[in-house]
């Protein structure tokens, strides 16, 4: 392999680039090589083709096929017609039930993870990121396994005498099943933004609000909330769109209770109404801008911080 | 939320009480979180070895009966094909993503300039974007393209590369950027004070130096994209199947207690990956 050629190649190589560095590194050459592939990329793969997306969700829909026009039916029938009301109003519901979830047991867990330390908060840790790494299909067939009619949970249940014997919980195929697996998915999420911010806040902080004769709760929401908020606020944002916008797990535990990305799939699949898929879409898209913006504009409101 | 102040001795009985009550409920709030979070994955291990094909509670029976009969099925059912393109796009994904998004943070960490953040903020975007409406804006793309230029891209391993790149594409930018903030400047410059070049202090002295943010990055992005379902779904051909998409139709079509035989092995596989991975380079703090 190593050829007398190879290490002037090698040297001339390196000089080569080397010099190109020192020009360029200090202007504006040398940024927008670095940064261009990226933002191309962004470019090109989503917001070009979220903006094509747009486009086709005015093409009118005729006899099973998409004819060039303009129109806003698939807008009125997605945001006009009872059953994709229910549909939305449904997705944005659980979107904001699992947010608060996740938030109630991530916030306990993170902050756990980071001033128990040691032994637990390794356990902490190793637990939140194991199921972040396991298939979506996988994890929502252990919960199907766990939920259904005569799984672990609602046997439990019963046994506990917190639902009578003869009426056990309907835990699957219903909305209830969508948040347990969502809120499982999305807990990760919502943890390790909020332990990366914890390590940073002082624990003398807190002795010394608690010193003066705050309680734990004045301690959480006048100490650790405004502190941790840059991390609350990724988990929050992150946990809310990727929660609004998941297929595998309201597919699988849903059966025929569905949310938006279920019915966007099953329109491209089933009817191939394209338009009235990517007007759906755009909704999505929309709620997301819409949560995105309102969010850091009430964040700002309160305490001039960003978010994401 | 504290542990007990250890230094305050005033404190009547009841509070005293009140704390440890607390104390212990936050305790039982915490391992029941933890076992929220592994049971699942739990559940899909022992129903591997029970011999009852479907899954009721409690399991009846331990065999081994799942796992034995896996060599003639796996090749069946399409999971070693593909499991093999799932292992390639990962791979091609993580190598693709990291570069791209290792230059990105680069640029944003090294360089101040005008509308900084909101190249950053769009950088960042696909993280809080639909990853339904990607899957879906690029099939569509696809097709324009192929209709108006009489052109004929079909959907292959090329079209899930550019899905998977450009929703990974995030998730190195963070690790890597937060590693290069974290970085001290000047063992660059003394590496060049000491006669190194340009390109050799950037190999030799930084690269090592970011390496946990650039291997958290590489882990990140090969996970997601191994795990990813929605965008595979659309962009995915005849000719190319990825492991989510032969889970989900094994969900249907095939016993509980074989698909969580297969599910377990390939549990297995990534948590090892994983959690030597957070032993070596602390992944978990770029998450």
């Amino acid at each position: 392999m190593a050829t007398e050629s190879s290490p002037s190649v090698l040297s001339r190589l390196n000089e080569g680039a080397s010099a190109f560095i020192r020009e360029n590194r200090r202007s504006m050459v040398g940024m927008g090589i670095l940064l261009l592939p990226a933002l191309l990329f962004v470019g090109v793969s989503m917001v070009f083709p979220t903006l094509i997306l747009f486009d086709y969700s005015f093409n009118p829909f005729v006899e099973g096929s998409i004819v060039s026009g303009f129109t806003l039916a698939h807008y009125q029938r997605a945001l006009g017609v009872e059953l994709y009301q229910n549909i939305l109003f449904r997705t944005v519901r659980i979107a904001v039930i699992v947010t608060v979830l996740a938030f109630m047991l991530g916030f306990p867990l993170a902050y756990a993870a980071v001033r128990k330390g040691g032994l637990v908060g390794k356990l902490i840790v190793i637990s939140t990121l194991a199921p972040l790494t396991i298939d979506l299909v996988v994890r929502s067939f252990g919960w199907f396994v766990l939920l259904s009619g005569n799984g672990l949970v609602p046997t439990l249940l019963t046994d506990l005498g917190l639902f009578p014997a003869d009426s056990p919980p309907k835990l699957l195929f219903n909305e209830v099943g969508i948040i347990v697996g969502l809120t499982h998915v999305m807990l990760p999420f919502m943890v390790f933004p909020i332990v990366n911010v914890m390590h940073t806040i002082p624990r003398s902080l807190e002795d010394a609000a608690r010193n003066l004769g705050a309680n734990r709760f004045t301690v959480f929401a006048r100490v650790l909330f405004p502190l941790a908020l840059p991390g609350i606020s990724a988990g929050v944002l992150i946990t809310f769109i990727v929660a609004m916008a998941s297929y595998v797990t309201p597919a699988i535990l849903g059966g025929g209770v569905k949310v938006v990305p279920v019915v966007i799939t099953d329109t491209v699949t089933s009817t191939s109404n394209w338009p009235f898929a990517s007007a759906l879409s755009i909704i999505l898209v929309v709620i997301a801008l819409f949560v995105i913006v309102g969010y850091q504009r009430a964040l700002k409101r309160i305490s001039g911080v960003g978010g994401v | 939320m504290a542990t007990e102040d250890r230094g305050s001795s005033s404190g009547v009985r009841l509070d005293r009480l009140l704390e440890r009550v607390a104390d212990v409920a936050y305790d039982l709030l915490v391992y029941a979180t933890i076992l929220f979070l592994l049971a699942p994955l739990a559940v899909v291990v022992i129903i591997s070895f029970q011999s009852n094909a479907y899954a009721g509670w409690p399991p009846q029976g331990i065999t081994l009966k799942w796992y034995t009969s896996l060599p003639q099925d796996l090749a069946n059912l399409g999971v070693l094909s593909a499991l093999s393109s799932s292992i390639q796009l990962a791979v091609a994904t993580a190598v693709i993503s990291t570069t791209l998004g290792g230059l990105a943070a680069f640029a944003i960490v090294r360089y101040d300039f005008k509308y900084q953040m909101t190249l950053e903020t769009v950088l960042i975007s696909p993280l809080i974007y639909p990853w339904i409406v990607i899957g879906l804006s690029l099939l569509l793309i696809v097709g324009r393209i192929n209709d108006l230029l009489g052109l004929n891209i079909q959907l292959s391993f090329w079209t899930l590369l550019i899905g998977h790149v450009i929703f990974t594409l995030p998730y190195p930018i963070r690790t890597i950027g937060a590693s290069l903030q974290n970085y001290n400047l000047s063992l660059e410059e003394a590496a060049q004070n000491l006669g190194a070049t340009e390109l050799e202090s950037y190999l030799r002295v930084t690269l090592p130096l970011v390496q946990p943010g650039v291997l958290s990055g590489l882990v990140f992005t090969f996970v997601l994209s191994f795990n990813q379902y929605i965008i595979s779904l659309f962009l995915s051909g005849p000719n190319i199947k990825t492991m989510p998409l032969v889970l989900f139709s094994l969900f249907y079509n095939t016993s509980p207690a074989q698909l969580a035989a297969i599910a377990t092995l390939l549990m297995g596989g990534i948590l090892t990956i994983v959690l030597v991975m957070e032993y070596v380079a602390g992944i978990s703090e770029f998450m």
